[in-house]
């Protein structure tokens, strides 16, 4: 009983101190800084941690932010989380890993991490422990801090550029320090780090394209103000669909944003420098002309109505896609499809995507949906309905993808250097080696 | 558990054998499920369906194997009718025949469930409406159903729901197109309300389920997904881990001298066989199949009720040509029924009767009239765009009463290609069901009236629903019924019968969802035991 009453006491207390320390509007503010952040989108939406983030390096598995004592973040200072977000260094952990990205939350001002760390006290603490990462040898965490001396600028998000005016220096903290763009967006050199000189220029991430943000036309440079704003809101626009993460970034994230930090988001990346890729094919100036005829025909005899194996695209598209995108493609209740950007782009990957695992956006009240047809078309079929929309309503000739970059886009694995693919064989080779030598030398100095 | 290929294997794998699969497979049961036919995407069947020359018949759009017939294959089913014209038309194909439904999901009135001691009719059911209510709540958010809130469905305008349920609709109800509105405000005039039928063609995106957009083809096969099929749940157990085998074809079931079953045995098309064993069977094979294979392998024969009270939903139709535009044919099939036939108190003597308004597509009609009109050129043309703006059927479909004489029975004249048998059909017009024509008379002339139509069709012949059920009844002792309320045979203590041909009485709507509640009940049952 008396234990129990210290408990409550203790409890009471703390709450009380919780209270003082962090008023409602820190918290508020610091509620907004999390959602800019995004920490729901590997902490889950209660923040307790367990989710299990791809990585190429094996899963690592997000932690518990919630303030519980025993398995969360309850009895972190401020100092220490500041820390973790600045140095990638955490109690108990030690040095963390950039799936954590503290190369980009580096650059938080202190204001802000403050607001954070009393909205993230603030939350119901959840006890759930969550599972050790493992990621195996050479890839332990003290590893990170050479790596941390070769990447890390503390206090500077990763690949930042400057930015001239005050709305575009919001911009910058909004895409570079809080939203991370860059981790998924940025490709990445042989030691998986960001490379600069490509900061934002898009890269492939767990099978997907994260499209060039920069402002060169094969980027955002031909996209107006207005469908920037519209697709970050709404996660789409006549030219995009925000698919796959970037849908769960734009419903979780982006489209809570308000609107002037939405301006300043759109001012600086008009400012980030150009990275030239592969252009983009125009869009389509008419729709194709789709004769029916072509896929129309009498299909009698039950070995016919059961043959699931068709590999003609026109079949496939006329039969699964065209009661929602129309037989020409111009769309009905889905878009229309000659426009859209993944559709053109010279990688198939987000295009294969969406075929396979369909779009489930939730944004601001509003559902949309498109069905998947991973359950009923294999990879030889997907490859033939991606085949036939780009080249009939993309209007882009003879591309891909065939059956083999299916799979592989399939796989939703994120491309990596050698060096990393055979990190462990050469980091075990080499330590054998060097015992070898050791032993030779040994074996010497005894003879 | 080594010595079972399975802890449960269920026959079928139709809206309520997914539905059972469903359940156990998420208790954690190794499952396998053998369906009879072959595998059709939902894509495929749009295929199908866009080049198929017989479109007014929704089997067509399936493949008709030889080596599992449907009802339609010719020879299949020997009928023996009595003023009824045609029989139902169910499918063997992964999903079930909900492949081609309407997704018309009512609920059955407590009264329904209690013919008996409501009005003196026919048998009350072993279970009670109260028993079932979470289990319907069960169905409905697995699905996704669309209902108004407060709703009576009895018809009867109560303004208050019913029947009860627990838990409201998980969508909204879809809106009302033209044809509907402006049919209700001229069939007001007659007193007269149009209801909102409940269905699972979804109002917003549920389940990985993009929302209905008026393809108005849902009888054939939603070609987005938006209408829910037993297709959908068995996408769903294959994740789970459950091991589907199609073109499965069971035929023999042994059984202990308990009764036990104790293996069953399938063919594949080419005739190889195999046998496996389970600790429970589930046979979720339709309201003909599940008897067809209980009589084949003489199970449930203490009853003497297997195949017998077949129940049909005796149905009648006026079709009209009103003398302004309705524009039929956009939105769902069915959005809307006449419901204040439902449970009046002269049920005793005059079946319980619902009026469908047909939101069907008519042209195909229109042009076999035409044609046959010997209307070609500009003149078919004119004749397909008047009338069908201004084509409507209206549809009464009734509860029938369970009698032994109608039902199933093995029909050796028939082999398929494996040498299996076909079915005899029997059933007979009851006087009950012709007791309603004159009211059903009166109601079909009010709705001409109301429309300022004219009759192009009358309602003179009955045909039926592709509703089946009576065929293995449940009940409360072996003497006259084959399986109990938890669905299992009193005779085989381990088999159980997941079908609407459990239901002793048919009630007024469509039986599906009922079905599926007493799937759920009956897998979590067998998930307890095994």
């Amino acid at each position: 009983m008396r234990k129990a009453l210290i408990a409550v006491t203790l409890a009471l207390g703390t709450q009380w101190a919780s209270a003082q320390s962090s008023d409602a509007s820190t918290i508020e503010r610091g509620k907004y800084i999390a959602t800019a952040a995004d920490c729901a989108g590997c902490h889950g939406e209660n923040l307790a941690g367990g989710a299990a983030i791809a990585s190429p390096l094996g899963p690592i598995y997000a932690s518990n932010i919630t303030p519980d004592t025993l398995t969360g973040i309850g009895g972190w200072s401020e100092a220490q989380l500041r820390d973790a977000l600045r140095k990638g260094r955490a109690p108990g952990k030690g040095w963390l890993y950039p799936a954590m990205p503290y190369t980009s939350y580096t650059g938080i001002n202190d204001a802000d991490v403050s607001a954070l760390y009393a909205y993230l006290q603030s939350v119901p603490a959840v006890n759930h422990e969550v599972r050790a990462t493992d990621l195996g040898f050479p890839f332990v965490r003290p590893a990170m801090i050479a790596w941390n001396l070769l990447y890390l600028k503390e206090g500077h998000a990763a690949g930042e550029k400057p930015a001239q005016g005050e709305s575009a220096e919001r911009g910058r903290y909004l895409v570079e320090a809080l939203g991370h763009c860059s981790a998924c967006h940025t490709p990445r050199g042989v030691l998986m780090a960001e490379l600069p000189e490509q900061h934002l220029g898009g890269a492939f991430v767990g099978g997907w394209q994260a499209p060039n943000l920069t402002n060169d036309p094969s980027g955002l440079g031909s996209w107006s103000d207005q469908e920037l704003k519209q697709f970050l809101q709404k996660g789409h626009n006549p030219v995009a669909v925000a698919g796959g993460d970037m849908g769960l970034a734009v419903s979780r994230s982006l489209s809570h944003l308000g609107d002037s930090d939405m301006t300043d988001i759109i001012a600086y990346l008009r400012q980030v420098p150009p990275v030239i890729t592969q252009a983009l094919p125009a869009a389509p100036s008419r729709p194709a002309r789709v004769d029916p005829d072509t896929v129309e025909g009498p299909i009698t005899g039950w070995r016919n109505l059961a043959n699931n194996a068709t590999t003609d695209g026109a079949v496939l598209y006329q039969s699964a896609c065209a009661s929602c995108h129309g037989v020409d493609g111009t769309g009905t209740a889905g878009p229309d499809l000659g426009r859209l950007r993944d559709l053109r782009s010279a990688h198939p990957n987000n295009l294969v995507q969406v075929i396979a695992g369909g779009i489930n956006l939730e944004i601001d009240g509003k559902h949309i949906l498109m069905p998947g047809f991973r359950d009923q078309m294999n990879n030889e079929q997907i490859a033939a309905l991606a085949r036939y929309v780009r080249s009939t309503f993309g209007q882009v000739p003879g591309s891909g993808p065939d059956e083999q970059e299916v799979t592989s886009i399939l796989s939703d694995k994120t491309p990596v250097s050698w060096l990393i693919n055979y990190a462990p064989a050469l980091a075990w080779g080499a330590i054998v080696v060097l015992v070898l030598l050791l032993g030779w030398v040994l074996a010497r100095r005894k003879a | 558990m080594s010595d079972y290929d399975a802890d449960v294997i269920v026959v079928g794998s139709g809206s309520l054998g997914s539905m059972v699969a469903l359940e156990l497979a998420r208790a954690g049961k190794k499952v396998i499920v053998l369906e009879a036919g072959p595998e059709t995407t939902d894509w495929k069947v749009t295929d199908n369906f866009r080049n198929s020359a017989r479109q007014n018949n929704f089997n067509a759009l399936f493949p008709d194997v030889p080596y599992a017939p449907n009802s339609f294959s010719p020879g299949y089913i020997n009928p023996h009718l009595e003023g009824i014209d045609v029989f139902p038309g169910t499918l063997r194909s992964v999903g079930g025949t909900s492949r081609h439904w309407t997704a018309a999901t009512w609920r059955l009135l407590p009264e329904d469930m209690s013919l008996k001691s409501s009005f003196g009719l026919a048998v009350d059911w072993p279970i009670t409406y109260a028993e079932i209510e979470p289990f319907y709540c069960d169905a409905e958010y697995e699905i996704g159903v669309n209902g108004i809130a407060d709703y009576d469905e009895s018809g009867q305008g109560l303004g208050y729901t019913y029947p009860p349920r627990s838990r409201p609709f998980p969508l909204p109800a879809e809106a009302k197109p033209y044809a509907i509105q402006r049919l209700q405000q001229q069939i007001a005039t007659k007193g007269y309300r149009i209801d909102v039928a409940p269905s699972s063609r979804i109002s917003k995106p549920y389940d990985g389920r993009p929302a209905c957009i008026g393809n108005n083809m849902c009888n054939w096969n939603c070609p987005i997904g938006a209408k829910h099929s037993g297709y959908h749940v068995v996408e769903k157990i294959r994740k789970l881990g459950v091991d589907l085998r199609s073109n499965a074809i069971v035929h023999k079931i042994e059984t202990g001298a308990d009764g036990k079953v104790t293996a069953l045995h399938y063919l594949t098309p080419n005739r190889a066989a195999t046998r496996l064993t389970a600790k429970v069977y589930v046979l979720a094979g339709h309201g003909f199949e599940t008897p067809k294979l209980m009589l084949m392998n003489n199970l449930g024969a203490r009853s003497g009720m297997v195949g017998r009270n077949l129940m049909v939903h005796p149905t009648i139709d006026m079709t009209l040509l009103s003398s302004e535009p309705l524009w039929a044919g956009r939105g769902q099939n069915i959005h809307g029924a006449i419901m204040q036939r439902r449970n009046q108190p002269d049920r005793t003597r005059i079946p319980s009767t619902r009026y469908d308004l047909l939101n069907n597509p008519p042209t195909v009609g229109i042009a076999e009239t035409a044609l046959s009109e010997r209307k070609i050129g500009a003149a078919l043309d004119d004749e397909i765009h008047d009338r069908s703006a201004r084509i409507f059927t209206f549809e009464a479909l009734t509860e029938d009463l369970p009698d032994k004489a109608n039902g199933i029975s093995l029909n050796p004249g028939f082999k398929d290609s494996l040498g299996l048998p076909g079915l005899r059909l029997d059933y007979r017009i009851s006087d009950y069901t012709n007791a309603n024509l004159p009211r059903l008379m009166d109601d079909f002339a009010n709705f001409l009236q109301a429309t300022n139509g004219t009759r192009i069709s009358a309602p003179t012949k009955w045909i039926c629903q592709q509703h089946i059920m009576g065929t293995v009844r449940m009940g409360t002792q072996a003497e006259d019924a084959v399986v109990d309320r938890d669905l299992r045979c009193f005779d085989h203590q381990n088999l159980f019968l997941v079908t609407t041909g459990v239901m002793p009485t048919a009630g007024g709507v469509n039986p599906t969802l009922t079905g599926m509640a007493l799937a759920i009940r009956a897998g979590k049952h067998i998930a307890k035991e095994v």
